[in-house]
């Protein structure tokens, strides 16, 4: 699985990502991750992308894969500390508009 | 064969094999597996072969049998891993080692009929030296004259055998004929077979068997094979000489070999011949002789050759295991090689199937761009892998009017490319319907939000010209921002309103249309991220502004020359790196103030 640490906030599950590229070749082992949070059903995730310097389109998949199961399941996504490369991507395909962003993790678990 | 593990409280790790059919449990002395413990009967249960596997009877015990925690009624059929509890004692079922799969060719049966008491053998270590220690007892020494003999007895066999699996590349095949090999290598054998393992499963399979013709012997049944010199062969990787004979197995003491392993330990005497100097037959329960050697190549068991001589006329020497062994040592690395023949071969039919994969998807991508006067284009794609998810497509949306769409698409290989493909095709359904790039891409979203699995998406820049004004209009869902070179200086084309989220994320996506007039000279040029996100040797992504300035110092021209500055300048830039991703590059440029298609318009009818 792919290196990570998750934490409980509250009624929060704060996810750092402790990996700097998600591609392709790391996105495979991100997958069981993503299935564990989904399991547990409606629940809030933020995702701290912090470590992350390097990500392509299967990173960005992975994350609007969760994106969608979790709202699908009564739950939301926040993604925070997305910065340089992976900023550029997410802006190009305009996914602020859908996914909340916040600088760190602490701004995202306000009032989430 | 399986076994019952002792898990404690005494004698834990105590193992008993269950070959003989029966395995009595008990407080009795003569039980096989004896328990001295109060709670535990005489004769508590019993263990019996049952068909394929093995059954625990309870003979009403006091205080009765358990398997799982769950006290058993009469008998309960055994599982692998199976825990048995009685009294205080508890036990383990151990069936991992069953290889007890029946041959498939009826002409060879595995069987149980020879107990381990009744194999007297010599055993040679796999690797070890075999030394030409004389058997005791041996009938008569070879005299010297007949050493050179017998090497050349040895070197033709080990000549034939490299000349048989030298043109082979059939298992079957190549096993038949070493079957034959050894018929006539060893004049006393009568039968011989090969058995392999099959790797996933670990079932016996015979793939060849001979038996001597001509023999005045009964009816020829199934051959035997017994399944200890399986076992032994297999999982040992020795090679066996063995006598069984059922009559003499009490007289000979069975010593555990006190040597390293790979001395020669000899457990029995050869068979005493009779005063009229011929070897004791089968009738009088000699089974015969046999030798097995394993089809072993770097630790890989691949199966097991087997050889029975002639119950009466014949048995097998320390000289005959050897050549056997290295004869079997031979078949064994022709048998790898076939299987990395196989390997190699299923490689290429994959490799095949991607092949064609690559050609359905290119006839999805048009052939050739369309023809207009005072517009020209190049278009340069090429996947990373067989397949890939990038894309572009030319379609008219009515005869003014050219929809241009570049793409890509998050999977890679087979499921981005099967994802492409109905990208493509909901493109091409919406473009004559809607008309307008953002009535497109919103159409297209809306059918592939529903069905986008895993968070797949595509993004697209979806550009429109109007031939007649040269008026572009774009929307951008996600992609790369398309760059107007115009007079030397590039214009990025982005309008903040006119781009969106990738198709394929929100069913409900809002996006607007920008548009610009073009003039002569104008060069558009739209590519994927594949051509930004190159990466050199160290690691450096090609860029946004390094394309650009490209552009900027080609300055313009046809089409093709754009296009090709832009190449030469990533490959310049990517040097040896490989490439990972697919990379799409779609030029256009504007040579007059008016276009006009070129090709054929179908009459619409009077």
């Amino acid at each position: 699985m792919l290196k990570h640490d998750i934490s409980e906030r509250g009624a929060v599950t704060l996810v750092r990502l402790d990996e700097e590229n998600l591609d392709a070749l790391t996105v495979p082992d991100a997958r069981p991750l993503v299935e564990r949070l989904v399991e547990r059903g409606g629940i809030k995730v933020v995702l701290d992308l912090t470590a992350v310097r390097i990500i392509d389109s299967s990173g960005v998949a992975i994350i609007v894969s969760l994106f969608k199961r979790l709202r699908a399941l009564g739950g939301a996504l926040r993604v925070a500390g997305v910065t340089g490369q992976p900023r550029e991507i997410f802006s190009m395909l305009r996914l602020d508009q859908v996914l909340p962003m916040f600088a760190d993790a602490d701004e995202a678990l306000k009032g989430f | 064969m399986g076994s019952i593990v002792t898990l404690g409280p005494a004698d834990a790790g105590k193992t008993h094999r269950l070959d003989t059919g029966e395995c009595l449990l008990g407080r009795r002395l003569d039980c096989d597996v004896c328990i001295p413990d109060q709670r535990i009967s005489r004769r508590h249960a019993r263990i019996r072969k049952e068909g394929e596997g093995y059954a625990l009877e309870d003979l009403g015990s006091c205080n009765g049998t358990f398997v799982n925690g769950r006290r058993i009624q009469g008998s309960a059929r055994l599982r692998h891993g199976d825990e048995v509890e009685i009294g205080a004692s508890r036990f383990r079922i151990d069936l991992s080692d069953e290889m007890v799969a029946q041959a498939e060719n009826p002409a060879v049966r595995i069987t149980q009929d020879v107990t381990e008491h009744t194999l007297h053998m010599i055993e040679v270590a796999h690797l070890g030296l075999t030394p030409s220690l004389p058997p005791p007892g041996a009938p008569k020494p070879v005299p010297k004259a007949l050493d050179a003999q017998r090497l050349e007895r040895k070197l033709q066999a080990m000549y034939r055998i490299s000349e048989t699996v030298a043109g082979t590349l059939d298992a079957s095949a190549l096993l038949e004929r070493v079957c034959g090999i050894l018929l006539e290598v060893f004049p006393q054998a009568v039968a011989v077979a090969a058995v392999t393992v099959e790797p996933r499963t670990k079932q016996l399979r015979t793939q060849a068997s001979r038996r001597r013709a001509g023999r005045d012997t009964p009816a020829p049944g199934p051959m035997d094979i017994s399944q200890q010199v399986v076992d032994r062969v297999l999982r040992q990787g020795h090679s066996v000489l063995l006598r069984a004979t059922e009559m003499d197995h009490d007289a000979l003491g069975l010593d555990t070999p006190a040597g390293p392993l790979d001395t020669l330990v000899i457990k029995n005497p050869l068979p005493m011949p009779r005063a009229d100097g011929s070897l004791p037959t089968k009738a009088e329960g000699a089974v015969g002789w046999r030798m097995g050697a394993p089809l072993i190549v770097r630790g890989e068991h691949m199966g097991i050759l087997h050889v029975d001589a002639d119950a009466v006329l014949g048995y097998f020497t320390q000289d005959d295991l050897d050549l056997f062994q290295a004869l079997a040592g031979q078949a064994a690395v022709a048998l790898h090689l076939i299987g990395m023949h196989q390997r190699l071969l299923a490689r290429d039919r994959l490799d095949y199937d991607l092949q064609l994969a690559r050609q359905i998807q290119r006839n999805l991508l048009p052939r050739n761009p369309p023809r207009i006067a005072g517009v020209d284009f190049a278009v340069h794609y090429e996947p990373a892998f067989h397949v890939g998810g990038d894309f572009y497509d030319f379609l008219w949306l009515d005869p003014q009017r050219l929809a241009m769409v570049v793409g890509d698409v998050s999977g890679k290989a087979i499921s981005g490319a099967l994802f492409m493909a109905r990208v493509t095709s909901e493109i091409r359904f919406a473009a004559p319907v809607e008309s307008h790039p953002r009535r497109i891409i919103q159409r297209v979203n809306r059918a592939l939000a529903e069905v986008a699995e895993d968070g797949m998406f595509v993004t697209m820049a979806f550009l429109s010209l109007d031939l007649t004004q040269q008026i572009l209009r774009f929307s951008n869902a996600g992609h790369t921002t398309p760059a107007l070179l115009r007079g030397g200086k590039v214009t990025p084309l982005e309008y903040p309103s006119a781009r969106c989220l990738p198709v394929g994320v929100e069913a409900r996506v809002e996006v607007a249309e920008a548009q610009v007039k073009l003039i002569p000279g104008d060069v558009l040029v739209l590519y994927t991220d594949g051509i930004i996100e190159a990466r050199s040797m160290k690691g450096e992504f090609y860029g946004v502004p390094r394309l650009h300035s490209v552009l900027e110092k080609c300055g313009g021209g046809t089409a093709r020359k754009v296009l090709e500055a832009v190449l030469a300048d990533v490959d310049r830039f990517v040097e040896d790196a490989p490439q990972a991703d697919d990379q799409t590059v779609v030029c256009l440029a504007i040579s007059e103030t008016s276009g006009k298609r070129f090709d054929t318009m179908v009459p619409t009818g009077p």
